[in-house]
Protein backbone atom coordinates (compact mmCIF):
# COMPACT_ATOMS: atom_id res chain seq x y z
CA UNK A 1 0.00 0.00 0.00
CA UNK A 2 1.44 3.27 -0.98
CA UNK A 3 0.19 6.22 1.37
CA UNK A 4 0.81 10.12 0.83
CA UNK A 5 1.30 12.48 3.88
CA UNK A 6 0.37 16.21 3.39
CA UNK A 7 2.72 18.16 6.09
CA UNK A 8 0.17 20.66 5.64
CA UNK A 9 0.21 24.69 6.23
CA UNK A 10 -2.96 25.62 6.33
CA UNK A 11 -4.36 29.53 6.43
CA UNK A 12 -5.67 30.75 9.08
CA UNK A 13 -9.46 30.92 8.19
CA UNK A 14 -9.02 30.78 4.46
CA UNK A 15 -10.94 28.01 3.68
CA UNK A 16 -11.26 28.40 -0.19
CA UNK A 17 -7.56 28.90 -0.48
CA UNK A 18 -6.83 25.91 1.63
CA UNK A 19 -9.70 23.73 -0.22
CA UNK A 20 -7.78 24.37 -3.39
CA UNK A 21 -4.80 24.08 -2.25
CA UNK A 22 -5.83 20.29 -0.80
CA UNK A 23 -7.09 19.28 -4.25
CA UNK A 24 -3.39 20.14 -5.85
CA UNK A 25 -1.93 17.78 -2.92
CA UNK A 26 -4.34 15.04 -3.85
CA UNK A 27 -4.00 15.13 -7.57
CA UNK A 28 -0.15 15.62 -7.06
CA UNK A 29 -0.55 11.75 -4.67
CA UNK A 30 -3.11 10.33 -7.74
CA UNK A 31 -0.71 11.08 -9.98
CA UNK A 32 2.58 9.34 -7.87
CA UNK A 33 -0.35 6.25 -7.43
CA UNK A 34 -0.96 6.67 -3.68
CA UNK A 35 -3.56 4.82 -2.05
CA UNK A 36 -4.35 6.92 0.62
CA UNK A 37 -3.73 10.66 1.33
CA UNK A 38 -3.94 11.95 4.94
CA UNK A 39 -4.10 15.67 5.93
CA UNK A 40 -3.52 17.23 9.08
CA UNK A 41 -6.37 18.29 11.78
CA UNK A 42 -8.11 21.39 10.54
CA UNK A 43 -6.57 21.52 7.61
CA UNK A 44 -9.19 23.90 5.51
CA UNK A 45 -9.39 25.70 8.27
CA UNK A 46 -6.11 26.35 10.63
CA UNK A 47 -6.30 25.94 13.84
CA UNK A 48 -6.51 28.79 16.65
CA UNK A 49 -9.98 30.19 14.94
CA UNK A 50 -11.62 31.72 18.46
CA UNK A 51 -14.32 33.94 16.69
CA UNK A 52 -13.67 32.65 12.97
CA UNK A 53 -14.70 29.28 13.49
CA UNK A 54 -18.28 30.60 12.67
CA UNK A 55 -17.25 31.67 9.68
CA UNK A 56 -14.39 28.92 8.58
CA UNK A 57 -16.46 26.04 9.59
CA UNK A 58 -18.00 24.18 6.71
CA UNK A 59 -21.52 22.42 6.20
CA UNK A 60 -21.59 18.94 5.14
CA UNK A 61 -24.65 19.64 2.80
CA UNK A 62 -22.83 22.42 1.35
CA UNK A 63 -20.91 21.95 -1.83
CA UNK A 64 -18.20 22.99 -0.34
CA UNK A 65 -15.88 19.53 0.02
CA UNK A 66 -17.89 18.18 -3.09
CA UNK A 67 -14.74 18.17 -5.31
CA UNK A 68 -12.74 16.63 -2.84
CA UNK A 69 -15.34 13.94 -2.44
CA UNK A 70 -15.47 13.52 -5.98
CA UNK A 71 -11.72 12.71 -5.65
CA UNK A 72 -11.67 10.18 -3.52
CA UNK A 73 -12.65 8.24 -6.45
CA UNK A 74 -9.30 7.70 -7.37
CA UNK A 75 -7.72 7.71 -3.52
CA UNK A 76 -8.58 7.31 -0.13
CA UNK A 77 -8.88 10.26 1.52
CA UNK A 78 -8.51 11.36 5.36
CA UNK A 79 -9.23 14.98 6.26
CA UNK A 80 -8.78 17.20 8.99
CA UNK A 81 -11.77 20.27 8.96
CA UNK A 82 -13.79 22.69 10.92
CA UNK A 83 -17.31 20.95 10.88
CA UNK A 84 -21.01 22.82 11.17
CA UNK A 85 -23.44 21.63 11.90
CA UNK A 86 -26.80 22.00 13.38
CA UNK A 87 -25.66 25.31 14.35
CA UNK A 88 -22.46 23.97 16.59
CA UNK A 89 -18.96 23.01 15.60
CA UNK A 90 -16.84 20.57 15.30
CA UNK A 91 -13.41 19.49 15.01
CA UNK A 92 -14.00 16.89 12.78
CA UNK A 93 -11.90 14.18 10.56
CA UNK A 94 -13.40 12.53 7.55
CA UNK A 95 -12.73 9.14 5.75
CA UNK A 96 -13.85 9.28 2.24
CA UNK A 97 -13.37 6.70 -0.36
CA UNK A 98 -14.78 5.89 -3.75
CA UNK A 99 -16.95 9.45 -3.30
CA UNK A 100 -18.40 8.16 -0.28
CA UNK A 101 -18.21 9.55 3.50
CA UNK A 102 -17.55 6.63 5.35
CA UNK A 103 -16.96 8.11 8.57
CA UNK A 104 -17.45 11.38 9.74
CA UNK A 105 -15.69 11.67 13.41
CA UNK A 106 -15.76 14.43 15.51
CA UNK A 107 -13.35 15.15 17.98
CA UNK A 108 -14.10 13.94 21.41
CA UNK A 109 -11.36 15.46 23.60
CA UNK A 110 -11.12 18.77 23.39
CA UNK A 111 -8.12 20.52 25.28
CA UNK A 112 -8.84 23.84 27.22
CA UNK A 113 -5.89 24.21 29.20
CA UNK A 114 -2.50 26.30 28.81
CA UNK A 115 -2.66 27.81 25.43
CA UNK A 116 -5.67 25.78 24.12
CA UNK A 117 -9.34 26.65 23.69
CA UNK A 118 -10.66 23.84 21.68
CA UNK A 119 -13.34 23.40 24.26
CA UNK A 120 -14.36 26.85 23.88
CA UNK A 121 -15.43 26.99 20.52
CA UNK A 122 -16.21 23.18 19.30
CA UNK A 123 -19.01 20.96 20.42
CA UNK A 124 -17.67 17.76 21.78
CA UNK A 125 -18.16 14.53 19.88
CA UNK A 126 -19.43 11.62 21.99
CA UNK A 127 -17.73 8.44 20.14
CA UNK A 128 -14.68 6.88 18.81
CA UNK A 129 -14.74 4.43 15.99
CA UNK A 130 -12.96 2.12 13.47
CA UNK A 131 -13.86 2.39 9.56
CA UNK A 132 -13.66 -0.52 7.68
CA UNK A 133 -11.46 0.34 4.60
CA UNK A 134 -10.14 -1.76 1.77
CA UNK A 135 -6.79 -1.73 3.63
CA UNK A 136 -8.15 -2.73 6.54
CA UNK A 137 -9.71 -1.59 9.76
CA UNK A 138 -8.61 1.89 10.57
CA UNK A 139 -8.88 4.07 13.36
CA UNK A 140 -8.63 7.99 12.88
CA UNK A 141 -7.58 9.99 16.17
CA UNK A 142 -7.43 13.58 16.38
CA UNK A 143 -4.80 15.20 17.90
CA UNK A 144 -5.57 14.83 21.96
CA UNK A 145 -7.83 11.67 21.38
CA UNK A 146 -3.86 10.19 21.30
CA UNK A 147 -2.83 11.45 25.04
CA UNK A 148 -5.66 9.38 26.62
CA UNK A 149 -5.36 5.93 27.33
CA UNK A 150 -8.98 5.54 27.26
CA UNK A 151 -8.56 5.88 23.63
CA UNK A 152 -5.55 3.75 23.60
CA UNK A 153 -7.81 0.84 25.17
CA UNK A 154 -10.34 1.59 22.27
CA UNK A 155 -7.38 1.00 19.40
CA UNK A 156 -6.26 -1.94 21.53
CA UNK A 157 -10.12 -3.62 21.71
CA UNK A 158 -11.08 -2.47 17.88
CA UNK A 159 -8.79 -5.23 16.43
CA UNK A 160 -7.39 -2.51 13.79
CA UNK A 161 -4.73 -2.44 11.29
CA UNK A 162 -3.80 1.11 11.19
CA UNK A 163 -4.30 4.09 13.46
CA UNK A 164 -3.97 7.38 11.62
CA UNK A 165 -3.57 10.08 14.20
CA UNK A 166 -3.57 13.69 12.57
CA UNK A 167 -2.62 16.39 14.66
CA UNK A 168 -2.24 20.41 14.45
CA UNK A 169 0.31 20.07 17.28
CA UNK A 170 2.49 23.03 19.11
CA UNK A 171 5.98 23.37 19.56
CA UNK A 172 7.68 23.62 22.77
CA UNK A 173 10.69 22.62 24.89
CA UNK A 174 11.37 20.60 27.91
CA UNK A 175 14.38 20.19 29.51
CA UNK A 176 17.52 18.42 28.88
CA UNK A 177 17.27 19.55 25.06
CA UNK A 178 13.87 17.36 24.79
CA UNK A 179 10.75 18.72 23.12
CA UNK A 180 7.32 18.31 21.70
CA UNK A 181 8.44 15.37 19.15
CA UNK A 182 9.32 13.17 22.43
CA UNK A 183 5.57 12.92 23.40
CA UNK A 184 4.77 11.95 19.68
CA UNK A 185 7.16 9.37 19.18
CA UNK A 186 6.11 7.90 22.48
CA UNK A 187 2.55 7.47 21.62
CA UNK A 188 3.60 6.22 18.45
CA UNK A 189 5.64 3.54 19.44
CA UNK A 190 3.10 2.42 22.85
CA UNK A 191 -0.11 1.83 20.18
CA UNK A 192 2.24 0.48 17.35
CA UNK A 193 3.70 -2.11 19.46
CA UNK A 194 1.35 -2.90 21.80
CA UNK A 195 -1.60 -3.23 19.26
CA UNK A 196 0.54 -4.16 16.17
CA UNK A 197 -1.47 -1.64 14.04
CA UNK A 198 0.61 0.56 11.64
CA UNK A 199 0.67 4.45 13.43
CA UNK A 200 0.41 7.35 11.18
CA UNK A 201 0.90 10.09 12.59
CA UNK A 202 0.36 13.42 10.64
CA UNK A 203 1.24 16.76 11.96
CA UNK A 204 0.71 20.63 10.37
CA UNK A 205 3.30 22.97 9.45
CA UNK A 206 3.03 26.71 10.16
CA UNK A 207 2.89 29.61 12.69
CA UNK A 208 -0.29 31.42 13.93
CA UNK A 209 0.83 34.20 15.76
CA UNK A 210 3.86 33.00 17.00
CA UNK A 211 2.95 29.58 17.54
CA UNK A 212 4.96 27.37 15.75
CA UNK A 213 3.14 23.68 14.48
CA UNK A 214 5.96 21.43 14.27
CA UNK A 215 5.32 18.86 11.11
CA UNK A 216 7.45 15.89 12.02
CA UNK A 217 5.62 13.77 11.31
CA UNK A 218 5.81 9.66 11.78
CA UNK A 219 5.25 6.32 10.50
CA UNK A 220 5.89 3.59 13.35
CA UNK A 221 5.47 -0.07 11.22
CA UNK A 222 3.47 -2.67 13.74
CA UNK A 223 6.65 -3.75 15.62
CA UNK A 224 6.84 -0.17 17.30
CA UNK A 225 9.95 0.75 15.09
CA UNK A 226 10.01 4.17 13.67
CA UNK A 227 10.26 4.05 9.38
CA UNK A 228 9.53 7.68 8.38
CA UNK A 229 9.88 11.14 10.25
CA UNK A 230 8.42 14.19 8.35
CA UNK A 231 10.63 17.39 7.75
CA UNK A 232 10.43 19.47 11.46
CA UNK A 233 8.42 23.01 10.26
CA UNK A 234 8.49 21.79 6.06
CA UNK A 235 5.59 22.00 3.79
CA UNK A 236 5.66 18.90 2.20
CA UNK A 237 4.13 15.82 0.32
CA UNK A 238 5.57 12.52 1.13
CA UNK A 239 4.96 9.26 -0.05
CA UNK A 240 5.91 5.60 0.88
CA UNK A 241 5.13 2.48 1.02
CA UNK A 242 3.51 0.45 3.62
CA UNK A 243 3.90 -3.68 3.94
CA UNK A 244 0.47 -4.39 5.16
CA UNK A 245 1.29 -8.39 5.81
CA UNK A 246 3.94 -6.83 8.35
CA UNK A 247 0.17 -6.29 10.43
CA UNK A 248 -0.58 -9.93 10.75
CA UNK A 249 3.19 -11.00 11.74
CA UNK A 250 3.13 -8.67 14.39
CA UNK A 251 0.04 -9.71 15.75
CA UNK A 252 1.14 -13.45 15.72
CA UNK A 253 4.71 -12.40 17.15
CA UNK A 254 2.65 -10.67 20.07
CA UNK A 255 -0.70 -12.04 20.05
CA UNK A 256 -2.33 -9.48 23.54
CA UNK A 257 -5.28 -9.84 21.98
CA UNK A 258 -5.39 -13.50 22.71
CA UNK A 259 -6.47 -12.90 26.51
CA UNK A 260 -9.92 -12.10 26.10
CA UNK A 261 -10.68 -11.60 29.52
CA UNK A 262 -8.79 -8.09 29.43
CA UNK A 263 -11.07 -6.24 27.71
CA UNK A 264 -13.45 -7.02 30.51
CA UNK A 265 -11.84 -5.94 33.43
CA UNK B 1 22.21 25.16 39.85
CA UNK B 2 23.78 25.85 36.35
CA UNK B 3 21.09 28.08 34.50
CA UNK B 4 22.75 26.77 31.17
CA UNK B 5 22.05 23.84 31.95
CA UNK B 6 17.91 23.99 32.98
CA UNK B 7 17.87 26.13 30.40
CA UNK B 8 19.32 24.42 27.69
CA UNK B 9 17.92 23.10 24.15
CA UNK B 10 18.76 21.84 20.91
CA UNK B 11 20.36 25.18 19.32
CA UNK B 12 19.94 24.32 15.66
CA UNK B 13 16.01 23.15 15.98
CA UNK B 14 15.91 26.75 17.62
CA UNK B 15 17.15 28.58 15.42
CA UNK B 16 15.46 27.17 12.92
CA UNK B 17 12.18 27.40 14.24
CA UNK B 18 12.89 31.37 14.84
CA UNK B 19 14.12 31.89 11.68
CA UNK B 20 11.26 30.18 9.72
CA UNK B 21 8.70 32.29 12.67
CA UNK B 22 10.04 35.62 11.12
CA UNK B 23 10.24 34.36 7.37
CA UNK B 24 6.58 33.15 8.49
CA UNK B 25 4.84 36.23 9.84
CA UNK B 26 6.84 38.20 7.89
CA UNK B 27 5.77 37.43 4.67
CA UNK B 28 1.79 36.37 5.41
CA UNK B 29 1.21 40.31 5.87
CA UNK B 30 3.09 40.88 2.48
CA UNK B 31 6.41 42.06 3.63
CA UNK B 32 9.80 41.41 2.77
CA UNK B 33 11.97 42.95 4.91
CA UNK B 34 12.60 43.56 8.61
CA UNK B 35 13.70 46.96 10.86
CA UNK B 36 15.67 46.80 14.17
CA UNK B 37 17.21 49.29 16.25
CA UNK B 38 20.80 47.70 16.69
CA UNK B 39 22.41 48.93 20.07
CA UNK B 40 25.47 46.87 20.05
CA UNK B 41 23.87 44.63 22.90
CA UNK B 42 23.27 41.21 22.70
CA UNK B 43 19.52 40.70 21.80
CA UNK B 44 19.42 42.97 18.65
CA UNK B 45 22.59 41.36 17.47
CA UNK B 46 20.58 37.68 17.85
CA UNK B 47 17.58 39.33 16.20
CA UNK B 48 20.21 40.92 13.35
CA UNK B 49 21.53 37.46 12.99
CA UNK B 50 18.06 35.69 12.72
CA UNK B 51 16.68 37.56 10.52
CA UNK B 52 19.93 37.91 8.02
CA UNK B 53 19.08 33.81 7.83
CA UNK B 54 15.70 34.70 7.48
CA UNK B 55 14.80 37.45 4.61
CA UNK B 56 18.12 37.80 3.27
CA UNK B 57 21.06 40.32 4.30
CA UNK B 58 19.80 42.54 1.71
CA UNK B 59 16.42 43.01 3.43
CA UNK B 60 17.14 43.74 6.82
CA UNK B 61 17.60 47.63 8.04
CA UNK B 62 19.85 47.78 11.31
CA UNK B 63 19.43 51.47 12.41
CA UNK B 64 21.63 52.64 15.18
CA UNK B 65 20.28 55.35 17.49
CA UNK B 66 22.97 57.23 19.19
CA UNK B 67 22.32 59.80 21.52
CA UNK B 68 24.88 61.90 22.91
CA UNK B 69 25.69 60.10 26.20
CA UNK B 70 25.49 56.37 24.21
CA UNK B 71 28.85 54.88 24.61
CA UNK B 72 31.09 54.46 21.62
CA UNK B 73 31.72 51.27 22.84
CA UNK B 74 28.03 50.45 21.68
CA UNK B 75 28.35 52.07 18.33
CA UNK B 76 31.03 50.01 17.47
CA UNK B 77 29.92 46.91 18.49
CA UNK B 78 26.56 47.56 16.55
CA UNK B 79 29.08 48.27 13.19
CA UNK B 80 31.14 44.84 13.97
CA UNK B 81 27.44 43.41 13.94
CA UNK B 82 26.70 45.30 10.44
CA UNK B 83 30.35 44.26 8.82
CA UNK B 84 29.78 40.44 9.86
CA UNK B 85 26.14 40.40 8.51
CA UNK B 86 26.35 42.58 5.50
CA UNK B 87 23.16 43.74 6.56
CA UNK B 88 21.78 47.63 5.26
CA UNK B 89 22.36 50.25 7.86
CA UNK B 90 21.62 54.02 8.91
CA UNK B 91 23.45 55.91 11.71
CA UNK B 92 20.51 58.45 12.93
CA UNK B 93 21.66 60.56 15.79
CA UNK B 94 19.08 61.25 18.30
CA UNK B 95 20.42 63.85 20.58
CA UNK B 96 18.99 66.72 18.67
CA UNK B 97 15.54 65.19 18.61
CA UNK B 98 16.09 64.27 22.64
CA UNK B 99 17.63 67.75 23.74
CA UNK B 100 14.95 69.52 22.02
CA UNK B 101 12.14 68.26 24.57
CA UNK B 102 14.51 67.08 27.47
CA UNK B 103 14.87 70.08 30.09
CA UNK B 104 17.20 70.32 32.93
CA UNK B 105 15.31 69.00 35.45
CA UNK B 106 14.29 65.74 33.68
CA UNK B 107 15.34 63.13 36.22
CA UNK B 108 17.63 59.96 34.16
CA UNK B 109 14.57 57.12 34.12
CA UNK B 110 12.37 60.16 32.60
CA UNK B 111 15.14 61.14 29.54
CA UNK B 112 15.73 56.87 29.15
CA UNK B 113 11.94 56.56 28.49
CA UNK B 114 11.94 59.80 26.43
CA UNK B 115 15.08 57.78 24.22
CA UNK B 116 13.88 54.48 24.57
CA UNK B 117 10.08 56.19 22.93
CA UNK B 118 11.86 57.88 20.05
CA UNK B 119 14.14 55.40 18.71
CA UNK B 120 10.66 53.46 18.54
CA UNK B 121 9.34 56.48 16.36
CA UNK B 122 12.77 56.45 14.19
CA UNK B 123 12.30 52.64 13.94
CA UNK B 124 8.46 52.75 12.87
CA UNK B 125 9.17 56.32 10.25
CA UNK B 126 11.96 53.95 8.72
CA UNK B 127 9.84 50.88 8.72
CA UNK B 128 7.22 53.32 6.17
CA UNK B 129 10.62 54.34 4.59
CA UNK B 130 11.68 50.99 3.93
CA UNK B 131 8.22 49.03 3.31
CA UNK B 132 9.54 46.83 6.49
CA UNK B 133 8.29 45.57 9.49
CA UNK B 134 9.85 46.58 13.13
CA UNK B 135 10.80 43.90 14.46
CA UNK B 136 11.29 43.49 19.12
CA UNK B 137 14.51 42.77 20.59
CA UNK B 138 13.46 42.46 24.25
CA UNK B 139 13.48 39.06 25.86
CA UNK B 140 11.30 37.43 28.05
CA UNK B 141 13.30 38.13 31.30
CA UNK B 142 12.62 41.59 30.10
CA UNK B 143 9.72 41.45 29.30
CA UNK B 144 8.74 39.22 32.38
CA UNK B 145 10.84 41.80 34.78
CA UNK B 146 8.75 45.00 32.95
CA UNK B 147 12.01 46.27 32.45
CA UNK B 148 11.64 48.40 29.65
CA UNK B 149 9.51 51.07 28.39
CA UNK B 150 6.13 50.65 27.34
CA UNK B 151 5.88 51.73 23.81
CA UNK B 152 9.40 52.63 23.46
CA UNK B 153 11.93 49.27 22.90
CA UNK B 154 8.99 47.20 23.63
CA UNK B 155 7.35 48.45 20.84
CA UNK B 156 7.19 46.33 17.50
CA UNK B 157 5.44 44.28 14.97
CA UNK B 158 6.56 40.83 15.64
CA UNK B 159 9.42 39.40 18.23
CA UNK B 160 11.73 36.44 17.96
CA UNK B 161 13.06 36.17 21.00
CA UNK B 162 10.45 37.22 23.58
CA UNK B 163 10.03 33.78 24.95
CA UNK B 164 13.89 33.32 25.10
CA UNK B 165 15.21 34.36 28.95
CA UNK B 166 18.58 35.87 28.60
CA UNK B 167 20.99 33.27 29.78
CA UNK B 168 18.98 31.10 26.45
CA UNK B 169 19.79 34.05 24.24
CA UNK B 170 23.11 34.09 25.28
CA UNK B 171 23.06 30.01 24.61
CA UNK B 172 21.52 31.05 20.78
CA UNK B 173 23.74 34.22 20.25
CA UNK B 174 26.72 31.60 20.68
CA UNK B 175 25.10 29.10 18.32
CA UNK B 176 24.42 31.87 15.71
CA UNK B 177 28.07 33.26 15.58
CA UNK B 178 27.70 36.92 17.72
CA UNK B 179 30.63 38.03 18.28
CA UNK B 180 32.03 37.01 21.59
CA UNK B 181 32.93 40.12 22.89
CA UNK B 182 29.32 41.29 22.71
CA UNK B 183 28.26 38.04 24.44
CA UNK B 184 30.26 38.35 27.60
CA UNK B 185 30.21 42.26 28.08
CA UNK B 186 28.26 43.57 31.07
CA UNK B 187 24.09 44.14 29.89
CA UNK B 188 23.27 47.50 29.76
CA UNK B 189 20.07 49.58 28.51
CA UNK B 190 22.78 52.02 27.81
CA UNK B 191 20.05 54.99 28.91
CA UNK B 192 22.77 56.94 30.75
CA UNK B 193 26.48 56.45 31.60
CA UNK B 194 27.96 53.59 33.30
CA UNK B 195 24.56 52.27 33.38
CA UNK B 196 24.12 48.36 34.32
CA UNK B 197 20.96 45.89 34.16
CA UNK B 198 22.04 43.79 37.28
CA UNK B 199 22.76 46.82 39.20
CA UNK B 200 19.83 48.25 38.55
CA UNK B 201 17.59 45.57 38.88
CA UNK B 202 19.44 44.38 42.01
CA UNK B 203 20.14 40.65 40.74
CA UNK B 204 22.03 39.03 37.97
CA UNK B 205 20.42 37.38 34.77
CA UNK B 206 21.27 34.07 35.73
CA UNK B 207 19.66 34.39 39.27
CA UNK B 208 16.70 35.76 37.84
CA UNK B 209 16.03 33.63 35.20
CA UNK B 210 16.19 30.45 37.04
CA UNK B 211 13.34 31.99 39.30
CA UNK B 212 11.37 33.11 37.04
CA UNK B 213 11.47 29.56 35.32
CA UNK B 214 10.54 27.86 38.19
CA UNK B 215 8.00 30.53 39.54
CA UNK B 216 6.30 30.14 35.74
CA UNK B 217 7.17 27.91 33.40
CA UNK B 218 6.87 25.35 36.17
CA UNK B 219 4.37 26.92 38.07
CA UNK B 220 6.16 26.20 41.37
CA UNK B 221 5.10 28.59 44.31
CA UNK B 222 7.09 30.84 46.00
CA UNK B 223 8.06 29.17 49.18
CA UNK B 224 9.31 26.10 46.76
CA UNK B 225 11.41 28.28 45.19
CA UNK B 226 12.68 30.08 47.95
CA UNK B 227 13.07 26.08 48.73
CA UNK B 228 15.14 25.36 46.22
CA UNK B 229 18.10 27.92 47.70
CA UNK B 230 17.24 31.05 46.38
CA UNK B 231 17.08 34.44 48.30
CA UNK B 232 13.70 35.04 49.72
CA UNK B 233 13.41 38.95 49.63
CA UNK B 234 14.89 38.26 45.69
CA UNK B 235 11.86 35.75 44.85
CA UNK B 236 9.46 37.67 46.64
CA UNK B 237 11.23 41.02 44.54
CA UNK B 238 10.76 39.10 41.32
CA UNK B 239 7.27 38.14 41.81
CA UNK B 240 5.72 41.32 42.47
CA UNK B 241 8.11 42.95 39.32
CA UNK B 242 6.18 40.72 36.96
CA UNK B 243 2.62 41.40 38.60
CA UNK B 244 3.02 44.67 38.61
CA UNK B 245 4.26 44.84 35.30
CA UNK B 246 1.70 42.95 33.48
CA UNK B 247 0.05 46.19 32.07
CA UNK B 248 3.33 46.40 29.88
CA UNK B 249 2.29 43.29 28.25
CA UNK B 250 -1.13 43.63 27.08
CA UNK B 251 -3.12 46.49 24.66
CA UNK B 252 -4.88 49.31 26.90
CA UNK B 253 -7.76 47.74 28.75
CA UNK B 254 -11.44 49.30 26.99
CA UNK B 255 -14.56 50.18 29.04
CA UNK B 256 -16.87 47.24 27.75
CA UNK B 257 -20.29 48.64 26.92
CA UNK B 258 -21.72 46.71 24.11
CA UNK B 259 -22.29 42.97 23.91
CA UNK B 260 -18.78 42.63 21.85
CA UNK B 261 -16.14 44.11 22.97
CA UNK B 262 -12.69 43.82 21.25
CA UNK B 263 -10.54 41.09 23.10
CA UNK B 264 -13.55 39.95 25.29
CA UNK B 265 -15.73 38.85 22.97
CA UNK B 266 -15.11 39.61 19.99
CA UNK B 267 -11.40 37.06 19.38
CA UNK B 268 -9.47 36.39 16.57
CA UNK B 269 -5.55 36.01 16.33
CA UNK B 270 -3.46 38.93 15.21
CA UNK B 271 -3.00 36.23 11.50
CA UNK B 272 -6.68 36.77 10.95
CA UNK B 273 -5.37 39.91 9.08
CA UNK B 274 -2.80 38.20 6.75
CA UNK B 275 -3.16 38.46 2.54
Amino acid sequence: MKIAIAQFKPKLGKVKENLERIEIFIDEAINKKSDLIIFPELATSGYALRDLVSYASINLQNKDLSNIIQKSNFIDIVLGYAQKEDNLYYNSALYLSEGLILTNRKKVYLPDYGMFEEARYFAKGDTLETTQTKFGKVNILICEEAFHLSVHHFVEQSKSDLTIIISASPYWIYENKADKTKIWDNICNNISSLSGNFVIYVNRVGFEDGVGFFGSSLVYNPFGACIFKGDFLKENLYILDLELSDIAHAKEFMPLLKDKSYGSI
Amino acid sequence: MDPYKVLGFDEPKIADYLIEFLRDEIYKVGFEKAVIGLSGGIDSGLVAYLLKEALGKENVYAIILPYKTSSAESVDDAFKIINELGINYKKIDITKMADSYIENNFDKVRIGNILARLRMIVLFDQSYETNALVVGTSNKTELLLGYGTWYGDMASSLNPIGDLYKTQVRILSKYMGVPKSIIDKKPTADLWVGQSDEEELGFSYDEADLILYHLFDKRLSIDEVINLGFRENIVNGIFERVRKNQFKRLPPIIAKVSRRSINWDFRFLRDWGQI
